[in-house]
């Protein structure tokens, strides 16, 4: 359902406007109106302002213009079925049958008005509205000078839907000899140039029909039926339908700027969202690439470090050689004498030594003892100057011991 | 004006942007290693880490290395004073020859016998000097002799020392059998003849 709108009619110098609000599905109320003339030394765009002021408009209504400026018209077609980009190239073709004109001085759009089948083929039965280039910037000048936004502008005859088929279609507010009526038996309607005051009240009376009003309205009659037709086709949701192939192109400075605060804090929150996912992802993005950077830096640092040490290696593995070499050479440092006074001291009574031999890296060492040496001869073990490397002993036949002791330098 | 040609029609500019999407696309393709790396993964991080470990690792053998080669040039460098210095007054062989021939006398003990000095050389400018000794005497002055040869400086090495007791045809006596050696350097400065560790 549609909200409150306001439907403006300008037709030479008399603007005429109506507020419309759908109370129910089946009840259209007529809530206020204006009609008023251009005096002398006025303009259509005081009065548009004044028409404003007086139906209470406000940003949240849908405004509709509806006129007829000079240089339009409208007329009928059936089509195949088509989708809306090739029915506009067919139309672009088409319509040039109808008047000597470019695509580049003429604007137009269309309506679908019914879908009809014949011989199983699919006709589309279109009305088109077309005006002059030149004429529809006049008309948006007048509108710009009153500062009036609208929504939607309908050429009063594009507005008649399929229920007012039945009799031509005749508004007060056009030149009084055009009305929309049937072309031939083809059933299309065209514009057409007779006088035909009858079908007024006609149409008058279903319009009148569809919409309640407030009791206190002041003059309420026949000129508003433009208004009123308009509002019927928007009411009605035919317009919803055609919506997308009948907008008229009107330039964004006419529209009126809704919900401005909503969008503007849409539009702020969404960039605030924004902002905060790439403070997010910076952040995000600056600690890993610092880590990164750190242990790559480490990396780097351990890396050098290790090829100095290399370098250093490779430099010292032939004076390593040397030492090795000359460390080979040099015989172990046995204290022979250290070695004699502690076996001296420390050798139980009943043992002494038999025979002391050192070569090489190893001393050997023979001991007699009169008699089973027991354990005492681990207590040797216990000095700076040699390790036991190996120890055996031997019982003679006369009950003495031979103790062979292998020793090796205490490093 | 080509330009201005392919702007000012629709086609033209789906064109156009399909070419530079089709570049970035290339680019991203070709960069992509670069790309990454201008916003490195947590995966990217840890194959660092994993990185650095190996070669903290590595770091620390070769250091170990190094490390074994200081510790053993410096032992062999507490040693350096037990050298002889080839350039003193008398000849290495001689200095040798007359240490033990003086320790014998004056420690008491006979020398049986006492072979020819045998050279070898060890390194450039670094040779040993070897001799076979056979000494006899009582014990205190085998003893004597023994602890003589330990205060000899430059020092004279036992490659091999038997000591017995001499039997019975000398009562109380010791032989002493062995092997010297004496290590002489031709240059003052140990590092300059085997090199001192870099570092």
């Amino acid at each position: 359902m549609a909200k409150t709108c306001c439907i403006i009619s300008i037709e030479k110098n008399v603007v005429r406007g109506v507020r419309l609000r759908p109370v129910s599905a089946a009840d259209w109320k007529v809530q206020q109106v204006f009609v008023d003339m251009v005096k002398e030394g006025g303009s259509i765009a005081d009065l548009l302002r004044e028409c404003w002021e007086q139906l209470g408009g406000k940003d949240n209504y849908l405004v509709a213009l509806t006129s007829n400026p000079p240089g339009a018209g409208c007329v009928e077609l059936y089509v195949p079925k088509l989708n809306h980009k090739e029915l506009g190239d067919a139309l672009n073709f088409e319509l040039q049958r109808y008047f000597p004109l470019t695509q580049e001085e003429i604007i137009w759009n269309y309506r679908l008005v019914s879908q009809e089948e014949s011989n199983e083929i699919v006709r589309n039965r279109i009305r088109v509205f077309f005006i002059l280039k030149s004429e529809w910037n006049l008309f948006l000048e007048q509108v710009d000078a009153s500062g009036i936004k609208f929504d939607i502008f309908i050429y009063p005859f594009m507005a008649a839907g399929m229920e007012f088929s039945d009799f031509p279609i005749c508004l007060p507010e056009m030149e009084v000899e055009f009305y929309l009526g049937r072309r031939d038996d083809s059933g299309l309607r065209h514009m057409k140039s007779e006088i035909d005051h009858g079908n007024v009240q006609k149409l008058w009376e279903m319009l009148e029909k569809k919409f309640s009003r407030s009791e206190d309205l002041p003059e309420f009659n026949e000129g508003f039926i433009t208004c009123l037709l308009a509002g019927n086709y928007i009411l009605s949701g035919d317009y919803v339908k055609n919506e997308k192939k009948s907008r008229m192109p009107v330039p964004q400075r006419f529209i009126p700027q809704r919900l401005r605060v909503l969008k503007a804090m849409t539009i702020s929150s969404g960039a605030a969202a924004l902002l905060g996912l790439a403070l997010l992802a910076g952040t995000h993005w600056s600690q890993a690439y610092d880590r990164h950077e750190q242990v790559k830096m480490e990396t780097s640092e351990l890396t050098r470090k290790l090829d100095q040490e290399k370098i250093l290696v490779k430099r010292n593995t032939l004076r390593s050689k040397t030492v090795a070499k000359v460390s080979a050479a040099l015989p172990a440092q046995f204290d022979n004498i250290g070695i004699l006074c502690y076996m001296a001291q420390n050798l139980p009574r009943n043992t002494w030594i038999h025979d002391y031999r050192l070569s090489g890296e190893k001393i050997y060492l023979t001991l007699k003892s009169s008699s089973e040496p027991g354990n005492t001869l681990s207590q040797l073990n216990k000095t700076q100057y040699f390790v036991v490397d190996n120890s055996r002993k031997t019982r003679n036949y006369d009950g003495s011991y031979y103790i062979f002791l292998i020793l090796k330098e205490n490093k | 004006m080509v330009i201005k040609k392919i702007a000012s029609s629709k086609q033209g500019m789906i064109v156009f942007l399909a070419c530079s999407a089709l570049l970035l696309c290339i680019v991203a393709w070709v960069s992509y290693d670069e790309l990454l790396n201008l916003w490195p993964t947590e995966k990217m991080i840890d194959a660092l880490k994993v990185k650095r470990k190996k070669v903290q690792k590595e770091l620390v053998n070769e250091s170990q290395k190094n490390n074994a080669f200081e510790v053993e040039f410096s032992k062999l460098e507490k040693q350096d004073e037990s050298f002889y210095l080839v350039d003193s007054e008398m000849r290495s062989d001689d200095f040798m020859r007359k240490k033990i021939e003086d320790l014998a006398r004056s420690t008491g003990v006979v020398i049986k016998s006492l072979s020819d000095i045998r050279k070898n050389q060890i390194i450039k400018e670094l040779y040993s000097l070897e001799v076979n000794l056979s000494v006899e005497g009582q014990t205190k002055n085998i003893l004597s002799f023994l602890a003589g040869l330990e205060r000899v400086s430059p020092k004279l090495y036992w490659v091999q020392c038997d000591l017995r007791s001499a039997g019975a045809r000398n009562k109380g006596g010791m032989t002493l059998n062995g092997a010297l050696k004496l290590i002489c350097k031709e240059s003052q400065d140990l590092k300059q003849i085997v090199g001192a560790p870099e570092k």
